[in-house]
């Protein structure tokens, strides 16, 4: 058994001082400890960004791909190898812009996977240009200067009506919280999305607020999507909980047998 | 039989089997190489005047036309089925329009006692059931005095660009099948062709059977006796050709497409994870795969695009289950970025891109071989990669066995090209030898510990470094295209850099060592070399026939291993002779223009699809070099 510091890789991470992120891997290592995670069993598997440089910090197997692609990589490691624990992590940039269509059909596929956002409404890798969960007012980016005068994406909501079985929103702030909810995630049968709220401390300052701000609803028992919607469309995006959990069946449907099998003979004259 | 001979007639996936062991030598010697040399099947030959003075008599080609929808292809299929059943060997291609229903739509069909690796530049016998998108087909179809046309008298209004002097037939199959009771004037067709090459009833009603699988007893009947029907008209008037005599073939042979051949060599070989997302003319083989990976082991996912579905088949690799993924050149052009993922974090993929007429959308239903600079220079940053050709339909088998084990041994990305021509065309061939190569990862050294940390990139000699997989323990490290040091962790640092790159270039290096490089076949006094990859290599063979009944004896050659490039190996063949003639189906040459980077000195002939190179146009540009 090991302790959750025991789960840290030793590599020193790349993240700026206050960064929401460490409260993320925390939470993670904290996770492990307590599902007593084999190591060598577990993937993450992440895409590109600040928050994607965190496979390389956890000891356990790590993929870190290209921008937005991480649910793909883990989806195919998942099918193909599904005795693995795989959890794909990244940013909203990562996940929502250019791998947008990705957690969409993530959602509805349900295969057995932990999706972990670490949303900081911005994209902290190439200096603080807005990303669809930017608020729309928010003028700091020289990419749009007026702010992105778009409405922010729901995430959440948006996992709802695409099918996810699994939704909860975390905070990075509240690493204990957070590692409660990664252990269910592990432990629930299909696609997990958990949102958490992850300061960026050096192009949104402001987000310093969230530890005032964010605070709890739970919803634990939901398993109703009406409802889920209805509460999701009208909080302030800072709650923090289990939104809904309504387990449904996995994909793909079990294991195939293999062994020796005559592929040839329906080409023979 | 129309215009030029068999040299197609190559005993194709078996001179394969010919090969002796890897030689172990520095592999780039000519010699070592080229024991596989074998001399094609020979026709009673004479000089070739023009496009279509039949010079050879024991091959023939028929075609079938009619609008999308009228069942010409199902013809060809269950035709070249009864024909094989007789003794012949062939190969059959499919043209049609984009029209998913309705439109023009073709199945030529080359049948010859020996096997077929490529068609010929004409059509002896074309078979018309409607006449009215025949002029969509250009100059695909290519119609000269000698060939002798049958058409349905309800095929309509014949087009003015038919020549007079051909021989036509009115045939009333429409007329026959309604008397009957049936809509199927394609059947009628079928029975009249089979009798003519000698088809049994029997053999006509299993080839009907094992196409309308899904038909209930009732239709099997009828189209039977459609069939039957038809056969009595060519007895009544056969066709005013003489019909080509069968062969001897080995008890076991094949009937496949390219693109089945293709889906089977990578289960074969290992291939136990697939990720796919529907583009013609890949779609067979992922639905081929489809049907039956599951049967492995296996698994195939579709994907929700081809960023998905390139991105599965990695994570797959990672995980050490052979994977791979297949499209064409728009789906190629967007996995292109995950492609360069694959090279820098050293994961097993196999990607099957099989061609079809491009840029954008281009031509989708039609053949042509214009991905190779996509293929070979699209990947971002210096990443060595390898690049395969397959060189017949029957040769998908091998080359997608090859790339699978390529890829799992070199740990990189292996792309195959194949095009629609080769997917598309089914082909009767001997039973390919049980498949020789298997993936498998080169875990041999595992863990190799600095003190405590497994060193995943490890700078070996051979460049191929240990790779570990989820679950094995001890082995933990993150997998990434991000550059980093010999012990995975991301680094920025110039040596690390320099390192990786060398050792990613140098692992390739092991393939100079293969003896698959290449394929062709030489003959004695030759002083010109005809140079292709892929679906022109049938297309020289076929010239070098061509020319050897002209006088003028030319070595072919058709390059399997594209990138990376055994230069010194090609340039040994080269040295054999004084011209070098590169062929190839797109405008830009782009395979020539790869070889001049090399430094090769040669003359090149290419051209866009949708129109097929022709043995007559290569043996015409030979003559005119031989000539000068
Ligand atoms: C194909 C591609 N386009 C653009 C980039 C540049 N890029 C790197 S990270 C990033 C955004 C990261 O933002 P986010 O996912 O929110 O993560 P964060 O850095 O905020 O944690 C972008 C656009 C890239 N690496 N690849
Ligand atoms: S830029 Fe923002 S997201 Fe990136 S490490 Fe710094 S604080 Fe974290």
């Amino acid at each position: 058994m090991l302790k959750a510091k025991e789960y840290k890789s030793g590599i020193k991470p790349i993240w700026c001082p206050g960064c929401g992120h460490f409260g993320v891997l925390n939470a993670i290592t904290k996770a492990f400890a307590a599902l007593e995670q084999a190591p060598e069993n577990a993937v993450l598997v992440s895409g590109i960004g600040c928050s994607s440089r965190l496979p390389a910090y956890v000891n356990s197997y790590g993929f870190h791909g290209v921008h937005g692609r991480a649910l793909p990589v883990a989806t195919g490691l998942k099918v193909a190898r599904p005795e693995l624990n795989v959890i794909a992590v990244g940013g909203d940039g990562d996940g929502f812009s250019i791998g947008g269509n990705h957690f969409l059909h993530a959602c509805r596929r349900n295969v057995d996977l932990v999706y972990l956002v670490m949303d900081n409404e911005v994209y902290g890798m190439t200096k603080g240009q807005a990303s669809p969960t930017t608020p729309a007012h928010w003028d700091h980016s020289k990419l749009t200067p007026h702010g992105p005068q778009l409405r922010p994406f729901q995430p959440c909501a948006l996992a709802l009506a695409a099918g996810a079985s699994f939704i909860a929103r975390g905070y990075a702030g509240d690493p204990n919280g957070l590692a409660q909810m990664i252990f269910e995630a592990v432990r629930h049968p299909g696609f997990a999305f958990i949102q958490v709220l992850s300061q960026c401390v050096t192009f949104c300052p402001e987000q310093a607020r969230w530890k005032q701000q964010v605070h709890e609803e739970d919803h634990n028992d939901c398993c109703d999507p009406v409802a889920a919607a209805r509460f999701l469309h009208g909080e302030d995006g800072l709650a923090k909980g289990n939104f809904y959990r309504n387990p449904r069946p996995v994909w793909p449907p079990s294991a195939q047998a293999g062994g020796a099998v005559d592929l040839r003979s329906e080409f023979a004259l | 039989m129309a215009s030029c001979g068999s040299g197609g007639g190559i005993k194709f996936y078996e001179f394969l089997q010919f090969v002796p062991g890897l030689s172990q030598g520095n592999g780039v010697a000519a010699d070592n190489c080229y024991s596989a040399w074998i001399s094609p099947v020979r026709g009673k030959a004479a000089v070739t005047t023009g496009p279509n003075s039949r010079h050879l008599q024991d091959d023939i080609t028929i075609a079938f036309t009619g609008s999308g929808g009228s069942g010409v292809i199902a013809v060809g299929e269950m035709l070249l089925r009864a024909a094989a059943r007789v003794g012949f060997y062939g190969l059959l291609r499919k043209s049609y329009g984009p029209q998913i229903r309705g439109g023009e739509s073709a199945a030529i069909l080359r049948l010859a006692p020996q096997p077929v690796a490529g068609f010929a530049d004409g059509i002896d016998l074309l078979v018309v059931l409607d006449w009215s998108h025949f002029s969509r087909f250009g100059d695909e179809l290519i119609l000269g005095t000698d060939t002798c046309i049958i058409e349905d008298a309800a095929a309509g209004v014949r087009p003015l660009t038919v020549p007079a002097a051909v021989s036509i037939l009115t045939l009333d199959f429409t007329g026959l099948a309604g008397t009957l009771g049936s809509a199927h004037n394609n059947i009628a067709a079928l029975g009249y062709c089979g009798a003519w090459l000698g088809c049994s009833a029997e053999q006509l009603v299993a080839s009907l059977n094992h196409r309308l699988q899904r038909q209930d007893s009732a239709t099997l009947k009828l189209a039977a006796q459609v069939a039957q029907a038809g056969m009595g008209l060519a007895a009544e008037h056969p066709p005013p050709l003489a019909a080509p005599q069968p062969g001897r073939p080995e008890a076991t042979r094949w009937l496949a497409t390219g693109n089945q051949l293709a889906a089977l060599g990578a289960l074969e070989a290992g291939i136990r994870f697939v990720a796919a997302y529907p583009i013609t003319p890949a779609s067979d083989v992922l639905e081929w795969l489809a049907t039956h990976i599951d049967k492995t082991g296996g698994r195939l996912v579709q994907a929700e695009d081809e960023l998905a579905a390139v991105n599965m088949a990695i994570g797959a690799g990672y995980g050490g289950v052979p994977a791979m993924t297949a499209t064409s050149g728009p789906g190629l052009a967007l996995m292109a970025e995950a492609m360069g993922l694959a090279v820098a974090s050293e994961t097993p993929l196999v990607v099957l891109n099989v061609m079809r007429g491009g840029p954008s959308t281009g031509i989708p239903t039609k053949s042509e071989q214009g991905d190779f600079n996509l293929a070979v220079y699209g990947l971002h940053g210096d990443a060595p990669h390898v690049v395969l050709s397959a060189l017949s339909p029957a040769d998908c088998h091998f080359t997608l066995g090859w790339a699978t084990a390529i890829a799992s041994h070199y740990q990189t990305l292996a792309v195959v090209l194949s095009d629609q021509l080769l997917g598309q065309s089914m082909q009767v061939l001997p039973a390919p030898p049980a498949m020789p190569f298997q993936a498998r990862l080169d875990r041999a050294a595992l863990p190799p510990v600095d003190g405590e940390h497994y060193l995943r990139y490890l700078d070996t000699g051979s460049g191929i470094s240990p790779m570990a997989v989820p679950g094995d323990p001890g082995a933990m490290y993150t997998a990434d295209g991000l550059e980093h040091s010999i012990g995975a962790t991301p680094s920025a640092g110039a040596g690390d850099h320099q390192q990786q790159l060398s050792k990613r270039q140098r692992k390739l290096m092991g393939l100079m060592q293969s003896e698959h490089w290449a394929e062709g076949v030489e003959q004695p006094e030759a002083r010109l070399l005809i140079l292709g990859w892929g679906s022109c290599y049938p297309v020289a063979l076929e010239a070098q026939s061509c020319l050897e009944a002209a006088g003028v004896p030319v070595n072919v050659l058709g390059v399997r291993l594209l990138a990376p490039l055994p230069w010194e190996a090609l340039q040994a063949q080269c040295a054999k002779v004084s011209q070098v003639l590169v062929i190839e189906q797109n405008h830009q040459g782009q395979f020539a223009r790869y070889l001049r980077g090399f430094g090769l000195q040669c003359h090149a002939y290419h051209r866009p699809g949708p129109r097929l190179l022709t043995a007559l146009e290569i043996q015409q540009q030979v003559e005119a070099l031989v000539d000068a």
